[in-house]
């Protein structure tokens, strides 16, 4: 059970990453990186929805579509599921801290077509992700692993988002060759960060 | 120039979604493993994105303003929930590669923007052409991305070994990573030297006939942005 | 608002679309899921499709319990015999990096017998996902090793004498496919020919890497001395152990340092590190140290500090220890033996070693048998078989050793025979059956001791399985 959960925990943070070793989310890892502040609160954002969208999607996958044996809607009610939850955070955060409302910008509409958000929700759901996380067997898997899994998720891609931020933020002033600004050298800087957290899978 | 070329031409190349817009990225860096899974990403890619433009521009006069996003993504899920089924009876092998990919292909970026951006306000078949022209354009990339990758990570061009070297580090994550990066790199560097051969000889033209003097401040200050 | 009013609203108007998009969305999804739906027999003819392009087509489908397709270190899922008289086994592997390996596996049946391995393919990664750095060939190399097969290797990721299959990086789930390909072999092996599987039934056995282990059994001296290899531990790396128990108490106890950076053995405690610690302790102090055979009690450890990021490596000591000293018993357990009246174990030794392929080595001492004196064995037994019988010359002068048939003197007579044949000739265990000696002649005045010589042969053909398992006797 504990060892469960630290497999869960190093799993999402670090071995299966979202970000670097999963690729998913990398729209907002490339777009909203610029500054450390914006990639903590897009994080932050991110992880939110993530856990909020589980705590949905699990139970209606596990408890209505599969005993009614309409599996094939999961897109389709996963994504609706998903674009409610950002439109309310959407309004939350808009009422709470227009401040915040104002640093996330377009990004925040954007975390509905994050692919980490609908890859979270499709992934715990899968028939092999029992053993991603180090369960003997997928009658194992229930909601709280779902859950912790999509917190650390999240957790992790923020924390790829963070690292990238301060990346950016010093390579801004770096003087470099005109065709490798912007995307590229940013992918570059990723490639780096990749290779660091491959080390994670090999332990 | 004739719009439908126009319209091909820029989804295929000028706008090019992967090297110019860095759309869809997470598809792009997941799936160029190998040739033959950047091939079929793009394609998936490309069929959802025509039938999703055309089904969009149908619908856009009928579809309110307030609930497009949606409406979009609904059309798009059940094109994508479509094509996972076709693929996972037709072509198992695909599908199987593809994993977790094939259902994300609803948010991939590609295709609401250009479900927002060009079929909600242009008639069908210009949304049919820049559907087809984008997605190609998408899966030229991911296939050149793959063939590199699959040549120096495992030695071989769509399947096929050529010979016994390889770099591991171009499977891996992190070469996804690089390899993307440096075509992008190249593609800014091809792109800006053709257009300024293109400006060059605009400039020239301009100059033959009118016999005046050159709209310098209009092209520099193109150039610099 | 009124009703009407809401009625001709934008916002009805937005609704009512949006719905009757989401309704015939849901409708043409239904319609195309029952125009594509893959049953599971599809899916299974697409697999065999995949396999044998065609060329062959399902015989028969094997029953599969619990019973029959469990094992130690995989289960059987599935298994079909084919047209072409091979087998088709869905196996898979335990220990992979987070979760069990899937495998079809086809086995070779030639003749009745089994004639290795044809075709290994990846059912489901199952989230391994460090598969993808298998390619092709590491799936090939596992039909290349047919002839090692035969003579009862396994594959395994580590150590000189297995069949090596590793990808570097990849330790745990070559690891994982190793053990669901064995896994095919052993299922094979015990039911579809019913042959006698090797099973490892130590206490502690989880974390040790059998395949690497040895263990020396002194009858006489009640000691037994093991090297066992544990299988690394999370960051510590796999440490070898040389350990010596006698009397069901350990009496030498010594780590070697395996060559990883990883690995800082200043960090582990001295007294666990020179062995002084486990020295003089028995299985029940161990075991209440390590209370779930797993994990470390501190409360138990009389003392001993266990430094953070040495907690690991420690408890391979421990895992170690409780190895040795819970087996103890196990390792002898004469009890059951067979042929064994005549056995002086005072002074007969028998020496396991997995690696060389299911082999033990005997040195087995009879008790004088009337006129005739005590005479010493050799005997080596391999799968079910003798494959060398040396006898030694008692220093006694009623022996005269002329008057043995000279093939039973250098063993060529044993080289091959089965326990069939051996208790053939020996019907009640005791006195020989002249009619089933295959011509041999016997002698006067040295039947006595030919008869030692065919019980000596029983003996350890009979026991064979016990000294190679040191399980119970089957």
């Amino acid at each position: 059970m504990l060892g469960t959960i630290i497999t869960i925990i190093v799993a999402a943070l670090f071995s299966q990453n979202f970000i670097l070793v999963k690729f998913l989310g990398i729209c907002p890892f490339l777009g909203v990186s610029k500054k450390t502040s914006s990639s903590v609160s897009m994080g932050i954002a991110v992880t939110l929805v993530m856990v909020l969208a589980t705590l949905v999607t699990y139970p209606l996958y596990e408890y209505i579509l599969v005993p009614l044996k309409i599996e094939y809607l999961e897109i389709i009610f996963f994504i609706f599921i998903i674009a409610a939850l950002v439109q309310m955070l959407e309004k939350i955060i808009e009422k709470l801290s227009p401040s915040l409302y104002q640093t996330m910008g377009i990004y925040l509409p954007l975390i509905t077509t994050n692919c980490a958000i609908l890859g979270v929700a499709e992934l715990v759901i899968g028939s092999g992700f029992y053993a991603d996380i180090g369960l003997a067997a997928a009658a194992d898997m229930n909601l709280w692993f779902a859950l912790l899994y999509a917190l650390f998720a999240g957790l992790g891609f923020t924390l790829a988002m963070v690292l990238m931020g301060g990346m950016r933020e010093r390579i801004e002033k770096l003087p470099i060759a005109k065709c490798m600004k912007g995307f590229p050298i940013t992918m570059v800087a990723a490639c780096f960060m990749a290779m660091a957290f491959y080390v994670f899978t090999l332990i | 120039m004739n719009k439908y070329v126009k319209t091909a031409v820029d989804g295929l190349i000028t706008n090019n979604a992967t090297f110019k817009l860095v759309l869809g990225t997470c598809a792009t860096l997941a799936l160029t493993t190998s040739a033959i899974n950047g091939v079929g990403m793009g394609l998936s890619v490309t069929a959802v994105l025509l039938l999703s433009n055309v089904v969009i521009s149908l619908l856009r006069k009928v579809i309110p303003n307030t609930v497009r996003i949606p409406a979009f993504i609904v059309i798009i899920a059940t094109m994508v929930t479509i094509l996972r089924m076709a693929l996972d009876k037709f072509l198992p092998d695909l599908y199987d590669s593809m994993g977790v990919f094939l259902p994300l292909i609803v948010v991939n970026c590609i295709i609401l923007g250009r479900a927002e951006a060009f079929a909600s306000k242009q008639p069908v078949l210009d949304s049919a052409i820049d559907g087809v022209a984008t997605g190609l354009g998408f899966t030229a990339a991911l296939t050149i991305m793959g063939v590199i990758r699959e040549l120096l990570g495992s030695g071989s061009f769509f399947g096929i070994q050529l010979w016994d070297f390889k770099i591991g580090f171009f499977t891996s994550s992190a070469g996804a990573f690089f390899v993307y990066g440096m075509c992008i790199a190249l593609f800014t560097l091809i792109s800006n030297r053709v257009e300024y051969a293109h400006r060059a000889r605009k400039a020239r033209e301009l100059r033959v006939p009118a016999e005046g003097p050159l709209d310098a401040p209009g092209i520099s200050a193109k150039e610099e942005a | 608002m009124t009703v009407k009013q809401f009625f001709k609203s934008n916002a009805f108007k937005s609704l009512a679309v949006l719905l009757a998009i989401v309704i015939i969305a849901g409708g043409l999804l239904a319609i195309f899921n029952d125009l594509l739906f893959v049953s599971d027999e599809e899916r299974f003819n697409r697999t065999i499709e995949k396999i044998y392009g065609g060329s062959a087509t399902v015989e028969e489908t094997l029953t599969i319990t619990d019973e029959n397709g469990t094992f130690d270190k995989g289960a059987v899922s599935a298994a079909y015999k084919m047209s072409d008289g091979n087998y088709l086994i869905h196996s898979s592997g335990k220990g992979g990096y987070g979760g069990d390996v899937y495998l079809w596996v086809v086995v070779i049946a030639e003749n009745g017998k089994f004639g290795g391995i044809e075709k290994v393919l990846l059912d489901t990664s199952d989230g391994e996902t460090l598969l993808g750095n298998f390619r092709d060939s590491f799936y090939e190399n596992f039909t290349k090793h047919n002839d090692e097969l035969v003579e009862g290797k396994y594959f395994g990721t580590s150590g000189s004498d297995v069949i090596n299959n590793v990808v570097t990086g990849t330790t745990l789930s070559s690891n994982a496919m190793c053990n669901a390909v064995n896994t095919a072999i052993d299922f094979f092996k015990s039911a579809v020919l019913g042959e006698e599987v090797v099973s490892y039934t130590y206490l502690y056995e989880k974390y040790v890497d059998m395949t690497q282990t040895t263990i020396e059994r002194d009858f006489a001296a009640n000691s037994v001395t093991l090297r066992i290899v544990m299988q690394a531990n999370g960051i510590a790396p796999s440490i070898a152990f040389d350990v010596t128990v006698k009397d069901g108490a350990i009496t030498a106890f010594e780590a070697t340092k395996p060559f990883v950076q990883q690995y800082d053995e200043t960090k582990i405690d001295e007294s666990l590190r020179n062995g002084t610690y486990f020295v003089g302790k028995t299985a029940e102090e161990i075991a209440a140290a390590l209370p779930d055979g797993e994990t470390l009690d501190p409360a138990k450890l009389e003392g001993l500090g266990l430094a953070t990021g040495a907690s690991r490596s420690s408890e391979s000591f421990f895992r170690a220890a409780a190895f040795a000293t819970a087996n103890f018993e196990a390792f002898f357990a004469p009890e059951n033996l067979t042929y064994a009246s005549y056995v002086d174990f005072e002074q007969s030794t028998f020496t396991w070693n997995y690696t060389e392929g299911n082999e033990v080595k005997m040195h087995i001492v009879m008790q004088a048998n009337g006129i005739a004196p005590s005479i010493a064995f050799d005997v080596t037994v391999k799968d079910g078989a003798i494959t060398a019988f040396e006898a030694t010359k008692p220093f006694v002068q009623q022996y005269d050793e002329t008057k043995i048939d000279e093939s039973l003197r250098n063993g060529t007579y044993f080289v091959g025979k089965t326990l069939e044949e051996i208790a053939a000739a020996l019907p009640d265990g005791e006195t020989l059956d002249p009619a089933k000696l295959g011509g041999l002649g016997l002698a006067t005045g040295a039947s006595r001791s030919s008869e030692s010589f065919f019980r000596a042969a029983a003996f350890a053909l009979s026991n064979y399985t016990f000294y190679l398992t040191g399980g119970e006797q089957a």
